[in-house]
């Protein structure tokens, strides 16, 4: 899961309501939404880099 | 009567039980009336459904709304038995997936459900249709108001700040809770014009943002009163946000004064509708250039023509009329969240209501 640090909070309890509470998460800055398109990029790049990782850990 | 939940001692003042929910995060900041068990059973006496029968699963906790727990919330807001059912087909129309209570509960946005009733319930149980109905003193528009919304805190989970996002609120937050004023409608009722029978009893729900008042004391015709109403909904932040690939909708309150103007120019509620439509346009070159762009591609998907206007709902019945409110030609103007949430009208009679033995 990717979510910005405004909705960590949210995020993790959404999480666990859905019997999901170790799923694996990237937390982003906010706010994307005020972002320009390179400036957005750049922060799925660096979103990719950490998700990986995440991705192709043993569970 | 059996009942599971919790049980807190508390000393026997209204200050500590105020203070003791508050600290838990169970109400909305106002003082409450003490759950005691005997007032939960008190509520729940006649119902044929145990109080451990689920009405459903409110995001975003998806905790189990049990008629107990809907009980316990009742009693704190102030209601009287005969309020539980109105609270329980409320939410229940709430749950509907395409009301998308998840996003209205979690959203930035200052969204909100608006409670409006319809037929004979209103009627029953006294809820303010006429003057100052979206306003303060009428007993049951409040606690039901009320209830639904400890609810949606206190078993929804919807916690200000950190699951409730809303970058604003609004007051509508605390309580938005109100009847048709059927008996001064030139039109026939909302309910009726959703599908249901005259007779029934319905709740519907809105995810709304606000209200805004739309005066027109000079127009002596119905197009002239349209025409005020239609410049104002054209708004570039609703017209933005309506999502209109979606279907967004908006919805009108007209007072009494203002929907008998329209009808005696010969408008029926559809012909209102579609004359509404057709005027609440904005050219998208009075829109900032990255809105334009946003709305223009919208327009491209869902196979508009190009034509540098956008309408204010893509489809005329979009546009949800209702009649409330007493003397005065000010009517309201109320945005929705927009095409992520959908009007949602269910008779009383459909829903877990009907579990309740009361006539």
């Amino acid at each position: 899961m990717v979510a910005t640090d405004a909705f960590t909070v949210l995020a993790e309890r959404s999480a666990a309501a859905f019997g999901l509470p170790d799923v694996r998460m990237v937390i982003v800055p906010h706010p994307v939404n005020t972002l320009g398109a390179a400036e957005v990029a750049a922060l799925a790049k660096r979103a990719v880099a950490a998700l990986v990782p995440k991705l192709v850990a043993a569970p | 009567m059996r009942l599971a939940a919790e049980r807190f001692v508390v000393d026997d003042t209204p200050e500590a039980v105020a203070e003791l929910f508050y600290r838990k995060g169970w109400t909305d900041g106002l003082p409450i009336i003490p759950p005691t068990p005997e007032r939960v059973a008190r509520m729940l006496a006649g119902w044929r459904a145990a109080p451990g029968h689920v009405v459903g699963l409110v995001p975003p906790s998806f905790a189990e709304a049990t008629l107990e727990k809907l009980a316990v919330n009742a009693v704190m807001a102030g209601c009287a038995p005969e309020h539980l059912p109105a609270v329980v087909a409320a939410l229940e129309a709430m749950l509907e997936p395409r009301f998308n209570l998840n996003g209205i509960q979690c959203t930035t946005s200052s969204t909100t459900p608006l409670v409006l009733f319809n037929g004979p319930i209103r009627r029953a149980l006294a809820i303010k249709c006429g003057a100052n109905a979206f306003g303060p003193g009428a007993r049951s528009n409040a606690v039901i108001g009320r209830a639904l919304r400890l609810i949606l805190l206190a078993v929804g989970g919807a916690m200000p700040g950190d699951v409730d996002k809303a970058a604003l609120g609004q007051p509508g937050k605390f309580c938005f809770c109100f009847g048709e004023n059927e008996e001064a409608s030139p039109w026939e009722p909302f309910h009726v014009a959703q599908g249901l029978a005259a007779a029934e009893s319905a709740v519907t729900v809105v995810g709304v943002t606000g209200s805004i008042e739309v005066r027109d004391s000079d127009s002596r015709s119905g197009e002239g009163v349209l025409k005020t109403v239609a410049r104002s909904m054209t708004s570039a932040s609703f017209v933005a946000a309506s999502n209109i690939g979606d279907g967004g909708q908006a919805l009108l309150v007209f007072t009494p004064e203002h929907a008998r103007t329209i009808r005696a120019s010969g408008f029926t509620r559809a012909d209102a509708q579609a004359w509404l439509w057709q005027e609440a346009r904005m050219a998208l070159a009075d829109f900032p250039p990255e809105t334009a762009g946003v709305i223009a591609a919208w327009q491209r998907t869902i196979g508009l023509p190009a034509d540098g206007v956008v309408c204010v709902t893509k489809r005329p019945e979009d546009i949800l009329i209702v009649v409330a409110g007493g003397e005065g030609t000010k009517s309201a103007f109320i945005p929705t969240w927009g095409g992520v949430t959908q009007v949602v009208t269910r008779a009383i009679s459909q829903t877990a209501a009907a579990l309740c033995g009361r006539d």
